[in-house]
């Protein structure tokens, strides 16, 4: 079955190429759209399948499928109670992401968007299923030409520089931590998930794949200082790049944090843990500061993204099963929050004004009453307000966080205060503050249905877990109890 | 044995003397080539093979690495001949595309002239004869380089395959920048040729041996007898002699050459100048390195230590010097000397994991090398029928023969065939080393052989120059995907209709009409498509490539016991 999410999406441009270059009708883009629609929803059905029949009283790997015949470097996938939640939030971003785009994408380049954003997919949820850390690397990898391209073909004015950034950074990052994998492959002789957290490194060892494996996650997560390719590459991307993009790649290093640091490289991690709370309060902090002075409103709320980053880095690294599940938690609810919010002020608004500025923008609530709800309870849940998503993440990771250094943990406790006085502060600033803006000459209209349940889907999902979250943390507590590292 | 593909390959070029078409004389050479492919390979079963069989008196030997090579070799310059060896551009009728008809009739073009301006339009490859003669030639002093095992031999042999570059370089009589390449090659390539004969002297004066396995003997008896005298001078014999070589191969600091001839011959030519010299020297080197490993210049220093001096600064000049370049064929020289870096590194390492990456990055970047030099071909060719609206292309020097030039020309390529567009970037993702591709694969294992020997100084400039050059081959696919392109096809092929007549049995049947859809032809497509595949889908069936260069290494460790 985990072989079947990867192919599924292949089929899927398989499907649509043949269609294009050997359709006997006329090539309509439409048709080409809903075929990849329907891919990605099959894709989604076959996870939701996968999620009933999961067995979460199991912390083993399950849905193993092994095929050694097939490569030298075994592909090997399995799920666990960790990646399963990733797996899913894939699964429901997809179908999004490509119904986010549906009107504004030119139409010779139609083929093109729909091949890019099946084919991430397929590489994404590779990332999530294989069991072996060189194969882990690949996909993390691969998946930059597609979204260089992605970016590079649809984006806005200054796409060129934003795609180079985020190839570069991340390109630089991650050969980091090849080198830890090649060292850790020659030392145990396997590549292997399991055969590999049973060793036990030497101390010294440790530090060294440790600040290999770092340096990738820091620049993916992202922290502070290395986020300059987030905020480009969010600004300028396609609204489905960004969602894409602040959905699942941006969790790719919390789930590699869980895979390869925690298991892997435990006395390290836990030695090293004042650091990364360090770094991520300062994260926090600046962060939030920026993005009070943003006033692009894209970058916002990618930079809103780079401080929840710093808050769920903080708790996964807390070695408590409360600040790991809610940094796991915090994650999903960020990948719902923050694309909902994307496609807010990337698509609906951007569609209908053209502009990023917040500046122009005055009275929303007025004209488009449904979007301001939607905007609303969507920025509440950015905030970490009781009864959403959020709020259960964040409260848990700061828990942990203080529980393990009570000091940094209530300085990274302001990110309560200070992310609710950006988000409210935009929301004001753009729903409110006065009548409607003299820069518009013609009427907005409110959100089409197409749009209404692109936000319904992410709304939904952040305020029914944020009421009733027990289906997600029931099932991380075996997981996460095994991550845990006992110094004695 | 080995020799008599090589006698076959001159005996057969002595007999088809005749002056026929270039198109024709191309294809025989392919035939050939398929013949050398078999014997080399029908070679590779020969009892004791793994020891290495001397010929010629040990003038030459033979061993499995030789005869892989061997392979490689033939296999690439039979595809560099398949370029000129068919038409590039074809029609396609679905009316007579069933087998009975394929067999049966012929087709006759009716004479037009504006057609024959744009279909016709061929550079001057069809044109010179010699051209396959040439490239035998040095595939034949290629061939004899990999499998010398003398001085001697080795200094012919390095002799006949740079002549003939050297005149491969300046066939094109006509082209200005083609000869004055072709000159500078010859003239800085004798200098390199001097500094090996002067080598080679030095240590026939010193050691009275020009056999290299005496010499080898020689060597490592000296290390264990600690006598100082004798072994002084070989250290920096060899360095001369490597010297000499790293010209040849355009490995910095002897690098200054390569860009300016790459760019100034002819696109075909610079496919075969860029990839056969290297492997063949490449692999004299390995033999070299590995069994001269041992003597030392001082108690801690080995003479190879220079090589990595070499590897360090052809990554640093290779990857920094490209990122100026805005001329394609020079960017791709820069590129070619980056990668060399990697594979001395793996070179000089000399474990059996560094030398299995050493096999295996070369075998791979001839490969991707060669489908980045005939997608840029095959680009110029299917740049034809368009008309180029930015003025400064087409006041290019020597467009006939390399269409493609500068960067921008690329511009906007993806929407004029996007299929050719991808390859091209598979092709360059993969020199830039991103995961799922075959150049990948090929950098983690010369990493991972470094890290193993403690290399780590530099892996990290490895790691470093592999970012810095993935800017510009990103910036190469930016240009051909992100900018919209000045290209607008030819107003007088819209609406052409090409008339051909349908012979069968000499007589005509029917008469038809082509639309003006150029298509490349098969020859090319087939050949981009297999070796993109190839790259692509390497990680699905690496388990060959990699054992084979995995056996090779461990026979060139453990002679006798396999």
């Amino acid at each position: 079955m985990s072989l079947l999410l990867l192919l599924i999406p292949l089929i899927g441009i398989s499907l649509v190429t043949i269609e294009t270059n050997y359709g006997l009708s006329i090539v309509n883009n439409i048709k080409i759209k809903s075929i990849a629609l329907t891919t990605t929803i099959i894709n989604l059905i076959v996870s939701l399948i996968m999620f009933i029949l999961f067995d979460f009283s199991s912390k083993q790997f399950q849905f193993i499928e092994e095929h050694y015949q097939v490569s030298y470097f075994d592909v090997y996938l399995g799920v666990d109670g960790l990646s399963i939640y990733f797996i899913l939030l894939t699964t429901i971003i997809m179908p999004v992401a490509i119904l986010s785009n549906w009107n504004s994408i030119q139409s010779k380049n139609v083929l093109s968007f729909v091949v890019i954003m099946l084919l991430l997919e397929t590489l994404l949820l590779a990332v999530f299923l294989v069991l072996d850390v060189l194969l882990f690397y690949i996909f993390f990898e691969s998946i930059l030409p597609p979204l260089f391209l992605l970016i590079g073909l649809f984006g806005s004015s200054n796409k060129v520089r934003a795609s180079f950034y985020l190839f570069l950074y991340t390109l630089l990052g991650s050969l980091f931590m090849l080198l830890s994998i090649i060292v850790m492959s020659s030392i145990m002789g396997t590549t292997d998930f399991d055969a590999l957290s049973k060793a036990n490194f030497s101390y010294i060892t440790q530090l060294f794949l440790f600040y290999g494996i770092f340096i990738a996650f820091a620049v993916k997560t992202p922290v502070i200082f290395l986020n300059t390719w987030l905020l480009k590459a969010h600004v300028e991307s396609p609204l489905s790049g960004s969602i894409i993009l602040a959905g699942i790649v941006l969790k790719l290093s919390l789930y590699g944090i869980f895979r390869l640091m925690l298991p892997l490289l435990p006395k390290a991690s836990l030695n090293f843990t004042y650091i990364i709370y360090v770094i991520g309060v300062i994260t926090i902090i600046y962060a939030s500061f920026s993005t009070l002075r943003t006033i692009d409103i894209k970058e916002l709320i990618a930079y809103s993204s780079v401080s929840h980053a710093a808050v769920y880095l903080i708790g996964a690294f807390s070695n408590t099963i409360q600040g790991i599940e809610g940094a796991i938690v915090l994650g999903l609810a960020h990948g719902f929050v923050s694309p909902a919010l994307f496609i807010c002020v990337g698509g609906i608004l951007y569609d209908r004004s053209s502009t990023r500025l917040i500046t122009y923008y005055r009275g929303m609530a007025q004209i488009m009453p449904i979007f301001s709800i939607l905007f609303f309870i969507l920025c509440l849940g950015n905030s970490g307000t009781p009864l959403t998503f959020n709020f259960i993440g964040e409260f848990m990771s700061l828990y942990g966080a203080f529980e393990r250094m009570p000091i940094l943990g209530i300085l990274a406790s302001t990110s309560i205060v200070l992310s609710a006085a950006y988000t409210i502060f935009m929301y004001n600033r753009i729903a409110f503050g006065g009548s409607y803006s003299v820069y518009f000459v013609e009427n907005i209209g409110d959100v089409t249905r197409r749009e209404f349940i692109l936000l319904l889907v992410f709304v939904v999902f952040t305020v029914l877990f944020g009421i009733y979250p027990a289906p997600i943390l029931d099932g991380l507590h075996y997981s996460v109890s095994s991550l845990i590292y006992n110094i004695n | 044995m080995l020799l008599s593909s090589i006698f076959c390959l001159i005996l057969s070029n002595a007999l088809s003397f005749r002056r026929d078409t270039a198109i024709l004389y191309s294809r025989i050479g392919i035939i050939i080539l398929f013949y050398c492919i078999y014997l080399c390979y029908n070679n590779l079963f020969i009892t004791y093979l793994d020891n290495g069989i001397g010929l010629f008196g040990g003038l030459f030997y033979t061993s499995p690495i030789t005869q892989t090579f061997h392979i490689l070799i033939f296999i690439i310059t039979l595809l560099i001949l398949n370029l000129t060896g068919f038409y590039p551009r074809k029609l396609i009728s679905s009316q007579y595309l069933s087998l009975s008809n394929l067999l049966f009739t012929k087709l006759q073009f009716v004479k037009n002239i504006a057609v024959s301006n744009i279909i016709l339009k061929k550079g001057e490859q069809y044109t010179i004869l010699e051209y396959t003669l040439m490239l035998l030639f040095i595939v034949i002093g290629s061939l004899l380089l990999i499998s010398s095992s003398d001085l001697v031999s080795i200094f012919l042999s390095i002799e006949l395959q740079s002549y003939g570059l050297y005149l491969l370089c300046t066939m094109y009589r006509n082209s200005e920048s083609a000869t004055s390449a072709g000159l500078t090659y010859f003239l800085l390539g004798g200098l390199a040729s001097c500094f090996i004969l002067l080598g080679i002297a030095l240590i026939y004066a010193n050691l009275g041996v020009t056999y290299l396995d005496s010499f080898y003997v020689i060597n490592n008896l000296a290390g264990v007898l600690d006598e100082q005298q004798i072994t002084i001078y070989i250290p920096y014999c060899l360095l001369l002699i490597t010297i000499g070589l790293l010209f040849k191969i355009s490995a910095a600091p002897f690098h200054f050459w390569s860009p300016d001839v790459y760019d100034g011959i002819p696109t075909i030519v610079t496919t075969f100048v860029a990839i056969i010299a290297k492997i063949s020297i490449l692999t004299l080197l390995l033999q070299l390195v590995h069994y001269t490993n041992s003597i030392y210049i001082t108690s801690q220093y080995t003479w190879t230590t220079s090589l990595l001096i070499s590897s360090l600064l052809s990554l640093v000049i290779g990857t920094v010097l490209g990122l100026t370049q805005f001329r394609i064929k020079r960017l791709f020289a820069y590129s070619t000397i980056s990668h060399l870096g990697f594979m001395l590194l793996a070179l000089t390492i000399n474990s059996v994991e560094s030398i299995q990456s050493f096999i295996f990055y070369l075998a791979q970047y001839s490969l991707s090398n060669l489908n980045a030099f005939i997608l840029l071909i095959a680009i110029g060719y299917s740049l034809y029928a368009y008309n180029d609206k930015n003025i400064n292309h087409n006041n290019l020097i020597d467009k006939n023969n390399s269409p493609i030039q500068l960067i921008s020309q690329l511009k906007g390529y993806f929407h004029i065939n996007s299929f050719l567009a991808l390859s091209l970037t598979i092709t360059l993702f993969s020199f830039a080393g991103i995961p799922p591709l075959m150049g990948f694969f090929a950098k983690q294992m010369v990493f991972s052989a470094a890290l193993q020997e403690g290399f780590i100084f530099l892996t990290l400039i490895g790691v470093l120059t592999s970012v810095i050059s993935a800017v510009y081959y990103l910036f190469i696919v930016k240009t051909m995907f992100f900018d919209g392109h000045s290209y607008t096809y030819f107003s007088s092929l819209k609406d052409l209709r090409i008339p051909a007549l349908v012979l069968q049995k000499n007589k005509v049947v029917n008469k038809i009409y082509f639309n003006s859809k150029f298509s490349l032809s098969s020859s090319l497509s087939i050949t981009i498509s297999i070796l993109t595949l190839i790259i692509l889908l390497f990680m699905f069936m690496p388990n060959e490539t990699l054992h084979l260069s995995n056996i090779l290494a461990i026979i060139l460790f453990i002679p006798g016991n396999i």
